[in-house]
């Protein structure tokens, strides 16, 4: 059964959750891709890039071997993003940058009877590193709606505090609001 | 007389060649029962037959449509080889392709591009911009 277990931390806002949310949701801003090969769908609007991936933004960037997006009708966000093979996130934040690897990263949006469903799941060693904290386990799931990091084997290790959270499978953590 | 002989001989041993085409424009439709619609139309500055079905197209411009008519991409090269047979067209040199919307624009060096199921492939150095990759620009 799966077992969320919602824990506000103090530190946890230190694995930027909101800030990755507000990175991916927001902007108008452009975002760059830069690959050594792209096969494009114009009708499908899907592109999948292949070698030496690289997506900068503003906000976040990425780097991995392979990256498949798809690019919605007009007037509509793009909702599904997958990249594979050695995916590094990188989120700077306050001077510092928090990272994220994975073999595997999946982005998807939707909405669904009126509701927003915004998650990006890492898996294959997925970490999740901020100068305070990391975040491994077999799968990590960042519900960027609501801030909810939730996973599978969730292990918390905190360096201020010199701690460690050993969550059991199916863990899940809850960031401290940015804005309460 | 030879000399003259021989120098008629000689013009009329050149290849019959009728000009370049000035500003070629060839128009793809879809299959029936769509066939009225565009689905793209080729353009260049000046074209060269290269063999049955094979022209070699300078200054390419591309535009593609939706079936409904709508304007879905465009895509310029310096130049490409344009397969009407196979409706394809392709090149070693530079690409710039973009949607409509101007949403998404895509650069890089060697490509192809499959006029019937508007599939571009670029094989070098690509570079894509995407504008408003979050947002919902019609949002009301």
């Amino acid at each position: 059964m799966k077992l969320f277990l919602p824990i506000v931390l103090a530190t946890a806002g230190a694995l930027c959750a909101a800030d990755l949310a507000q990175s991916i949701a927001s902007g108008d801003a452009e975002t760059q891709i830069y690959a050594k090969t792209v096969r494009a769908d114009l009708k499908a609007r899907t592109a999948v890039y292949h070698g030496s991936v690289k997506v900068e933004d503003p906000r976040v960037s990425m780097t991995c071997e392979l990256l498949r997006a798809r690019m919605p009708a007009e007037g509509k966000r793009v909702d599904s993003i997958i990249a594979e093979t050695n995916v590094v996130i990188y989120i700077p934040q306050d001077g510092a940058t928090n990272t994220a690897t994975a073999d595997r990263a999946v982005y998807t949006y939707a909405i669904e009877a009126g509701v927003t469903n915004e998650v990006l799941e890492l898996t294959g060693a997925p970490v999740i590193r901020s100068s305070q904290a990391t975040a491994v386990g077999t799968r990590l799931i960042l519900d960027i709606t609501t801030g909810v990091i939730s996973g599978e084997n969730v292990l918390m290790k905190y360096r201020a505090a010199a701690t460690t959270n050993s969550l059991s499978t199916n863990a899940g953590v809850e960031p401290k609001p940015s804005n309460p | 007389v030879f000399a003259l002989g021989a120098a008629a001989f000689l013009h009329a041993a050149q290849p019959f060649n009728i000009g370049k085409p000035i500003n070629p424009k060839y128009t793809d439709y879809f299959d029936p029962p769509n066939h009225l619609q565009k689905r793209a139309i080729v353009t260049g500055s000046e074209a060269e037959s290269e063999g049955m079905n094979l022209v070699r197209l300078k200054k390419v411009h591309i535009e593609s449509f939706q079936v409904t008519g709508e304007p879905e991409a465009v895509l310029d090269a310096d130049e490409a080889l344009y397969d009407r047979a196979a409706q394809t067209v392709s090149s070693a040199g530079r690409i710039q392709a973009r949607t409509a919307d101007g949403r998404f624009s895509v650069s890089g060096v060697g490509f192809s591009m499959t006029l019937t199921n508007k599939s571009l492939m670029i094989s070098n150095n690509v570079r894509t911009v995407i504008r408003g990759l979050g947002s919902t620009p019609n949002k009301k």
